[in-house]
């Protein structure tokens, strides 16, 4: 049985071209070297947040991305919505609250 | 004989120094002493400069790491002025609250400073070597550069210093 999520086994027939998929470099806190995502376009932030969490081995959480301007991304919201773009380089991040 | 804490820093100095090329901070660390410090400049403050301090005695399988502000990293350090504080008016987002409780204490399952055994706010906390288990639905953080993270996006929230 195949663990691969399926962010990562979704390639796009061309990247960029159809506008169908996002392909995007993330880093997460934990790992000096980052991986490459391929998402579907309509896909929240929150999912792919999590998919990414679960790929470098967080265990569940509240992760989001900060993209390259240092802006925290809306869970709630498609990638799409918060102007994520192919070739985008995305930072992992816990926006759990203080205690 | 390497210890568990020893071999642990090891693999995580990598992640460590990388977050901290990509975020701006400047990170130090002392193997021998297992102190490290962190200094980074608020990001909402022109000028103001912040030091973490953080000692990984015991982690991670005894306790989480003791995470403070200011001073020479001597000892913990509860200078007011060394703490940023939570926002007057929290900005729209995540994430709600803030680590930077006025004791001053970072107020997080992964400070054990914060735990009622180490004079902190937490006595429903009671086993340290517990500490990943704590605090479900706040602040997870599991290994330093985590750490680091978490501090940062807290302190891209506050709007000053303590005083």
């Amino acid at each position: 049985m195949s663990t691969t999520h399926p962010a990562e086994k979704s390639k796009p027939e061309k990247p960029g071209g159809d506008g169908s998929t996002l392909e995007v470099t993330a880093f997460s806190p934990r790992h000096p070297d980052p991986l490459p995502f391929s998402f579907p376009n309509n896909m929240k932030v929150e999912e792919a947040a999590q998919l990414v969490a679960r790929k470098f081995g967080y265990a569940p959480g509240t992760p989001t991305f900060k993209n390259a301007d240092g802006e925290t991304l809306d869970r709630d919201k498609p990638l799409r919505a918060e102007h994520v773009r192919d070739g985008d380089v995305l930072e992992l991040l816990d926006v759990g609250g203080g205690v | 004989m390497v210890t568990i804490t020893e071999a642990v820093m090891a693999d995580e100095l990598p992640a460590i120094t990388a977050w901290a090329e990509r975020n701006d901070w400047r990170f130090t660390y002392d193997p021998a002493a297992l102190k490290g410090r962190v200094e980074a400049e608020h990001p909402n403050v022109a000028g103001q400069l912040v030091a973490f301090w953080f000692d990984v005695t015991g982690y991670p399988n005894e306790q989480p790491p003791a995470w403070w502000c200011g001073g020479d990293g001597m000892s913990v350090t509860t200078g007011k002025a060394d703490y940023p504080r939570p926002p007057l008016t929290p900005p729209p987002g995540l994430p709600n609250g803030s680590i930077f409780h006025p004791n001053p204490v970072i107020c997080a399952p992964w400070n054990r400073l914060a735990y009622g055994v180490q004079g902190g706010p937490h006595p429903d906390w009671p086993a340290l070597a517990a500490w990943k288990t704590y605090g479900a639905g706040y602040t997870q953080a599991h290994t330093i550069p985590d750490m680091l993270s978490a501090l940062a996006i807290h302190l891209d929230r506050s709007d000053g210093m303590q005083s």
